[in-house]
């Protein structure tokens, strides 16, 4: 048993969703630093600043894959309702307008770990073809990451 | 359980021209059907709004559902992603998806309330009716007297007070609230307002009835099931209500909406099959239909994902063939004559697609071309058969041209070894009924009527289940308990029409679900009431006890029936009229019950009477509720015999007392 519990949420991460993006490249990176500044913003416009800093112990953007635009977010077990509700509301990173989707919700990296490496697969064989060089090296550099996660 | 967006625009009203409604363009339209597949919705339904003060012709359903082929050329990765989605949503790969059309009423005055009738045709043509009340008086109206299904207040800009008194009555009768979740989304003033005004309803309905939609005309304000889920907890509804209200109350909702839309008194359905077919062939592939069929499908609109995938395989091979077949045949119905069997020359090299929703549309449009006067020529049925395919009855029926007409009535229970016998009357609405009987007498309480009153310009959905439609034996037995009382006020009382016939079943269902005492009672009194009514009918009749099991009586009595009813002129009267009959036939088929009546030895009354109430306490699977209602009944009877000579003479007068003590 642990005293501390938290939960790993899997976001999918659709950028500008009204325009079509086939072939065009992405209008912003994802960066963690961008994510959890959004998504810090969302939580202080909504919940105020007792909700902001009661997420804030354990709010973290633990993984960020620009190319499939995955990204896992840890919270504490007591704020992840709140920080989740916080995430659909966001409607813009930097001056993109984005959606974010949940995936998977787990209780442990572990577990996270596996079901993003899964979703991880299943996107890149969905975008496969469309890749350059760049970004597969880039793929794989993330892969690694998550998979030390 | 699959999740369903129950408000993507077709037209909307925009804030910045005043509360006009603009539509979405088509191109708009493609993205947010896709954006909503790829979320693992299963089911759309494009929203018409409405906001003139009156109703015109021209208000009437011109949304055209959107084709496969349009999506796949939005989104070539489609497949792929919606089945990635659904696998992690656990929802089911081979789900179709749906599409349905919807209006929203802006009501604002007390005419257009007025207008919102059951005999409308504007808002016929839709599957969902929906109303946005803009003040107190229209909510009002919406909430306790409109024939609607959603009542869609507007959070952001609530112009009048919810009251509870309202809100509990259209929960009573049926009647869906929705929470439009985009205005959430939109901006934090907004927002601010949604959350205070819904937590009061979400409060009130406790996340009964109560229905989630985006809502919204742009890609960015469609989140994902699971989203919305944890979205709803901010308006106080818990995780398992908010996912109640987002798959199954709006499944629920749409399988009420087709059934009351399709199924004459949400029970009786038919289903006419072309003459191209051959007559005899048709047992396999019927029965087959009817295990595939599917309560919340409207017949139109749906896509499966393999077709999806087909599409997308086509559009890469080759630029000819980039649209599936089985989804342009919606698009292209509207070019077509109408005959059915041109249909079905066109899916006819496709067989393993749609083929039920082609049949359907050919036979609904064979019987418009049908002929108004249909006599009653032959009826063919042969027990061997009967027996193999669980009674599945074939009937003919020549019309005027004599052109034999096949038809298939009705799936059947598979666990009754009951005997049927069909019959298919058309008068000159079009509509048809069917009466189906079963005339053994341990079935006698599974009478199964099911008629269906077709509306021209639908296409009837897929009938293809082993029964009509689930349905729980408490609301079944409602149905027959409400026949006995359309019984009873045949004589005296005129009756108000489809209208109150629907209220009254709905009415007592709702009793029955509240308070199983109610219930019981209820029963026991009606049951009463069934009793003298048989003992008088019999009488008139000079019914023979006994024959149960003759297959050419319950026939010969309803052609005589039908006779008398081609007098009157409503369809709703002849509606009444096969009510008649089919209770006239179950009480055929207890041949005990009746004589009991005549016949005054105490000891065999009373095994009678547990055999009969054996009988209705299956119906409402409680054994111990019928015992008690027997012992009940069986004293009043014996109260009663002395009575009898006057009873018979003032059987209407009693019934309407007790009706009115009941009341």
């Amino acid at each position: 048993m642990v005293g501390f519990k938290n939960r790993y949420m899997l976001m999918e991460v659709y950028l500008d969703p009204d325009k079509d993006l086939l072939g065009e490249g992405t209008p912003v990176i994802l960066t963690k630093l961008n994510l959890s500044e959004a998504i810090k913003d969302s939580i202080l416009v909504n919940f105020g600043e007792c909700g902001l800093a009661s997420c804030l112990g354990s709010l973290h953007v633990a993984y960020v894959n620009p190319v499939t635009k995955l990204c896992i977010v840890r919270s504490s077990r007591d704020e992840h309702r709140r920080v989740w509700s916080a995430m659909t509301l966001v409607r813009s990173v930097g001056n993109c307008p984005v959606v974010f989707n949940l995936l998977d919700i787990s209780g442990c990296s572990r577990a996270c770990r596996d079901a993003a490496l899964k979703c991880e697969t299943e996107k890149f064989n969905q975008s496969g073809k469309g890749l350059s060089e760049e970004e597969i090296r880039e793929m794989n550099r993330c892969l690694d990451k998550l998979k030390l996660l | 359980m699959g999740f369903f967006d129950l408000n993507v625009p077709y037209t909307y009203p925009s804030s910045q021209s005043g509360g006009k409604e603009v539509a979405v363009v088509n191109k708009l339209r493609v993205k947010l059907a896709t954006k909503a597949m790829e979320l693992g919705y299963v089911g759309i339904a494009h929203n018409h709004s409405i906001g003139g003060v009156t109703m015109t012709e021209k208000d009437s359903c011109t949304i055209p559902l959107l084709a496969l082929g349009s999506l796949v050329k939005a989104a070539p990765r489609l497949s792929s992603s919606v089945a990635f989605h659904r696998d992690l949503l656990g929802v089911p790969r081979s789900t179709p998806f749906r599409q349905y059309t919807r209006v929203t009423v802006k009501l604002e005055t007390k005419a257009q309330c007025l207008g919102l009738n059951s005999g409308n045709p504007v808002l016929k043509s839709y599957d969902i009716v929906a109303v946005r009340p803009m003040n107190q008086y229209a909510f009002d109206q919406a909430c306790t007297k409109a024939e609607v299904d959603i009542i869609s207040i507007d959070f952001s800009n609530l112009l009048f007070r919810l009251m509870h008194p309202s809100v509990k009555a259209a929960i009573k009768r049926g009647v869906y609230f929705e929470i439009k979740y985009s205005d959430l989304l939109k901006d934090a003033e907004k927002r601010r307002q949604v959350i205070a005004n819904a937590k009061l309803l979400v409060d009130w309905t406790k996340g009964k009835n109560l229905i989630i939609s985006s809502g919204s005309p742009s890609v960015i304000e469609l989140r994902g099931p699971n989203d919305v889920i944890n979205l709803m907890s901010l308006l106080g509804l818990s995780a398992e209500r908010a996912r109640a209200a987002i798959s199954k109350n709006c499944r629920n909702m749409i399988a009420k909406i087709l059934k009351k839309k399709r199924f004459h008194k949400e029970a009786v359905k038919v289903e006419l099959l072309s003459s191209s077919d051959d007559t005899f062939g048709l047992e396999q592939n019927t029965s087959g239909d009817f295990m595939k069929w599917d309560p919340i499908s409207s017949g139109e609109g749906d896509m499966l994902l393999e077709d999806l995938a087909k599409a997308f395989d086509a559009t890469t091979r080759s630029v000819a063939h980039k649209s599936s077949k089985a989804i342009d045949v919606t698009s292209d119905r509207k070019g077509l004559p109408s005959h059915g069997f041109r249909l079905t020359e066109i899916l006819g090299n496709e067989p393993s697609t749609q083929p039920p929703a082609a049949k359907m549309i050919d036979a609904s449009v064979h019987c418009k071309n049908q002929v108004s006067e249909v006599c009653m020529a032959d009826s063919a049925w042969s027990v061997d058969n009967l027996r193999e395919n669980e009674t599945i009855c074939q009937i003919e029926i020549s019309e005027d041209d004599n052109k034999m007409v096949p038809t298939t009535i009705d799936p059947l229970r598979k666990c009754s070894a009951s005997q049927g016998h069909g019959l298919l009357v058309q008068d000159q609405e079009s509509a048809s009924f069917t009466v189906k009987k079963c005339t053994d007498s341990a079935a006698a309480s599974d009478v199964n009527i099911q008629t269906e009153l077709e509306s021209e310009d639908k296409s009837m959905s897929p009938l293809k289940s082993g029964r009509g439609f689930p349905r729980s034996p408490v609301e079944k037995s409602n149905m027959e308990t409400i026949l006995v009382h359309d019984e009873v006020s045949l004589d005296g009382v005129s009756k108000g029409g489809a209208i109150s016939g629907h209220a009254k079943i709905e009415h007592s269902a709702s009793i029955a679900g509240n308070d199983d005492d109610d219930e019981m009672k209820i029963d026991a009194s009606l049951e009463a009431n069934h009793d003298e009514y048989m003992e008088v009918t019999m009488e008139d009749q000079k019914h023979e006890t006994g024959e149960s099991n003759l297959p050419n009586l319950p026939s010969y009595e309803t052609t005589d029936l039908l006779k008398e009813s081609g007098n009157s002129l409503s369809s709703e009267a002849v509606g009444q009229d096969h009510d008649q009959v089919s209770m006239l036939d179950s009480s055929e088929a207890e041949p005990y019950n009746n004589t009991f009546e005549i016949t005054k030895e105490s000891e065999t009354e009373t095994e009678t009477n547990q055999q009969a109430h054996v009988q209705t306490s299956e119906r409402n699977n409680a054994r111990k509720s019928g015992k008690v209602r027997a012992k009940r009944s069986w004293v009043r009877l014996t109260h009663l015999q002395p009575l009898k000579p006057f009873l018979l003479q003032r059987f209407k007068r009693i019934s309407k007392r007790r009706k009115h003590r009941r009341g």
